[in-house]
């Protein structure tokens, strides 16, 4: 085994409900669709092993409720984060306008140390629907992203796996250079690397 | 046998080895006589997860792993404590729990404190045992002998109604006619003709309602209307599909210009959304939120019916409509008191969370937004609901099943999951798996504990008080209300011991646990 540290890569899915946050996770990790995944309440993640740059490291994904009155109490776990996904709906105009906001609220909860560098990527989702339902073309959709600091952006189908293994390998990678880049200019050990050495999870003892 | 007992050994070994064991754990649990007939049970995968080498390093690299571990060793409790349910059948649950309580080892405050409120209680012989239990179901022949012959009147206690449907729910046939009382369609002192004229008037002002968006063009092209439309439409279509009264896909989308329109349907997914949109003309300020779909769902199968199923839910939601608010006070608020109850009941397992910084309970957090909706089987969750909606201990009992659950894992989380982000998974993977009726049978043994250690607390304290202060209740006024439970020590001291001091102070959340009536939380 290698004996450099083992790394956690801490991934937040954000965009509005129904626009697929739950269905590409699931995707991505189990390879598996279904058109009835229950509306997600509260907060979960997946875990995934991936292989970035010839480093192991393990994706913890976490897929996040889409109605917006309960994001202020879920703000307990974008702490940390490395890659923020924001997803909207292709044939849904208002969720790819709300992108905005969910970046802006994710920057001030999140508050990470650099927020201009801060990668983010963004899904559009949903594009096995037919072409007519279509509301956001793709230029417009980078043209935001390009205002945004060169966001990278996917068209995804979760339904049909087009481009999400892609779009999540991207993730992996910005992300590990973002946990790369917070070790070289943190002096505190960070909170959610696993460390061999001193392990966080030694047993408290009680 | 000598084979059973090797692998036995190699288990222990190497699963100690793994999660270093100390006190008390899953490996005292493989040692423990009653796991012993589990043992040769146990899954073959999983003695050679344990055994293989690779595996293990696995399980020593990251929580997913650990996680497992947490789970496994969750069912091997499991199966122990099933094993002895089998050997010793007469034992009932509850004697085990008591047990617990009263065993020097698991004294509750014993890390916290030198006199703990504790010991007033397990010093204390002469206090008779604590009787939780559950029964059979609530069935039409006794629920019919509640009323009257001639008028159709209560003719019983209303707290004998509430009893029997807190200790064992309905049977199916009776449901649909006990929830047009709990849900407060039929007032509880209404006779059989006010019931039935009641139900027409219901029917006219449903229609009344629906009709202010039903067919009126202006309204429909409002911006607000198409929002809480699509917002609805998603929700219903992944609402209890596997139901098969939500199954059938039978007929063609009503809107061909919805972006749902590829998606068949039937009638009740319809009138699912007929109901959600008319609450929202009913209930305009707060509109149609996330997990309404949930609620609702159970309450129309039972009801069958459109507009039954639209008054029952207003009912439901009168109590539960909080939860939905946009600044979401009132979720934050039970949240922190089970924050309370868990420090007041669990000490250490309080500390653990505060610990690993999960107090602030998120994982609870699905739980309480819609009754556990999601973590029970469909049957399950209407004998649960109707359990809570009795109010027979509590307005807030909800809570103490969400203790319950805590309590049952308390062990497995307090030893194996040392972070939120574990702690989280765990809970949220135990959906779909937690027996309800031992469950239940637990929660109200919590409860009775917690309503005796306030009485005793309160006691001593007045006590306490009495002998050492002229104004006798100035201790006790004084701490009402003051926030949770640790800034005690800042009191002061005028007016109280020192033994005083060191009991857990009842918060008025904790004190309002106490309270059977629904319009005063």
């Amino acid at each position: 085994m290698s004996s450099r540290k083992k790394v956690l890569l801490k991934v937040i899915i954000l965009g509005d409900s129904g626009v697929g946050k739950t269905s590409l996770m699931n995707q991505y990790v189990n390879k598996k669709f279904s058109t009835q995944y229950k509306a997600t309440i509260g907060a979960d993640f997946l875990t995934k092993e991936v292989m970035v740059d010839d480093r192991l490291v393990t994706m913890q994904i976490w897929d996040t409720a889409g109605q917006e009155r309960f994001q202020s109490l879920g703000v307990a776990f974008y702490r940390g984060a490395d890659c923020c996904v924001l997803v909207y709906d292709v044939n849904n105009n208002k969720s790819f306008e709300t992108l905005d906001s969910w970046r802006d609220e994710f920057l001030i909860q999140a508050s990470p140390r650099d927020p201009e560098n801060f990668p983010f990527v963004v899904l559009g989702n949903k594009i096995d629907m037919e072409e007519s339902k279509r509301a956001v073309s793709q230029k417009r959709a980078m043209t935001w992203c390009q205002s945004k600091g060169n966001i990278p952006y996917f068209e995804t189908s979760a339904k049909e796996a087009i481009n999400v293994e892609n779009a999540f390998q991207t993730i992996a990678k910005n992300a590990l250079q973002q946990e790369t880049d917070a070790e070289f200019y943190n002096d505190f050990p960070d909170p959610i690397k696993i460390d061999n050495d001193n392990s966080k999870y030694d047993s408290c003892g009680c | 046998m000598e084979h059973i007992e090797t692998v036995k050994w190699n288990v222990f070994e190497q699963f100690s080895k793994v999660a270093r064991f100390s006190r008390d754990t899953a490996a005292n649990i493989l040692e423990h006589p009653l796991a012993r007939p589990i043992i040769p049970h146990l899954p073959p995968g999983v003695n050679n997860l344990i055994q293989s080498d690779p595996a293990r390093s696995v399980v020593e690299e990251y929580d997913a792993g650990r996680i497992y571990l947490a789970k496994w060793a969750a069912s091997v409790a499991e199966q122990a404590e099933e094993a002895a349910r089998l050997e010793y059948p007469d034992q009932i649950l509850s004697n085990n729990w008591k047990k617990r309580w009263s065993d020097t080892e698991l004294k509750p405050w014993e890390e916290e404190t030198e006199v703990g409120a504790f010991e007033i209680l397990s010093g204390d012989t002469t206090l008779p045992p604590l009787h939780a239990s559950r029964s059979d179901p609530l069935n039409a022949e006794t629920w019919f002998s509640f009323f009257d012959d001639s008028e159709g009147r209560l003719r019983v206690e209303l707290n004998e109604v509430r009893e029997a449907v807190f200790r064992g729910g309905v049977e199916d046939d009776i449901r649909i006619e006990v929830w047009k009382f709990f849900l407060g369609i039929y007032p509880w002192d209404s006779s059989r003709v006010e019931r039935e004229s009641i139900l027409e008037a219901k029917k006219k002002e449903y229609l009344d309602l629906k009709r202010e968006w039903w067919d009126d063009p202006e309204v429909q092209s409002s911006s607000n209307y198409k929002e809480q439309k699509s917002r609805i439409e998603k929700d219903v279509i992944r609402t209890d599909r596997t139901i098969s009264f939500f199954a059938v896909e039978d007929m063609p989308h009503p809107d061909p210009l919805s972006s749902a329109s590829s998606n068949l349907t039937n009638n009740n997914l319809e009138s699912m959304k007929a109901i959600l949109m008319t609450y929202n003309f009913y209930n305009k300020d707060l509109g149609y939120v996330q997990g309404m779909s949930d609620l609702l769902a159970p309450v129309f199968v039972v009801m069958r019916d459109e507009v039954t199923a639209f008054w029952a839910f207003v009912g439901f939601m009168n109590r539960m409509e909080a939860n939905f608010y946009r600044d979401q006070v009132n979720m934050r608020n039970q949240l922190l008191t089970l924050d309370h109850l868990i420090q007041f009941m669990d000490p250490r397992l309080h500390k653990h969370l505060q610990k690993t910084d999960s107090l602030n309970l998120f994982f609870c957090f699905r739980w309480i937004l819609i009754w556990f909706k999601r973590e029970f089987k469909w049957d399950e969750v209407l004998y649960l609901w109707e359990v809570l909606w009795s109010d027979h201990l509590s307005s807030q009992f909800h809570l103490f099943v969400a203790l319950a659950i805590l309590d049952k894992h308390r062990m497995i989380i307090m030893e194996y999951l040392h972070q939120f982000d574990e702690i989280l998974k765990y809970v949220n993977d135990l959906s779909m798996s937690i027996p309800l009726d031992e469950t239940l049978l637990r929660a109200e043994t919590l409860f009775l504990q917690f309503q005796r250690m306030v009485t005793a607390i309160d006691k001593k304290r007045l006590g306490d008080t009495n002998e050492t202060s002229q104004d006798s209740n100035e201790g006790v006024r004084r701490r009402k209300g003051k926030d949770p439970v640790n800034n005690d020590n800042n009191d002061g001291g005028e007016g109280t011991s020192n033994n005083t001091m060191r009991f857990p102070v009842v918060s008025d959340l904790l004190r309002g646990l106490l309270n059977k009536d629904t319009s005063q939380p």
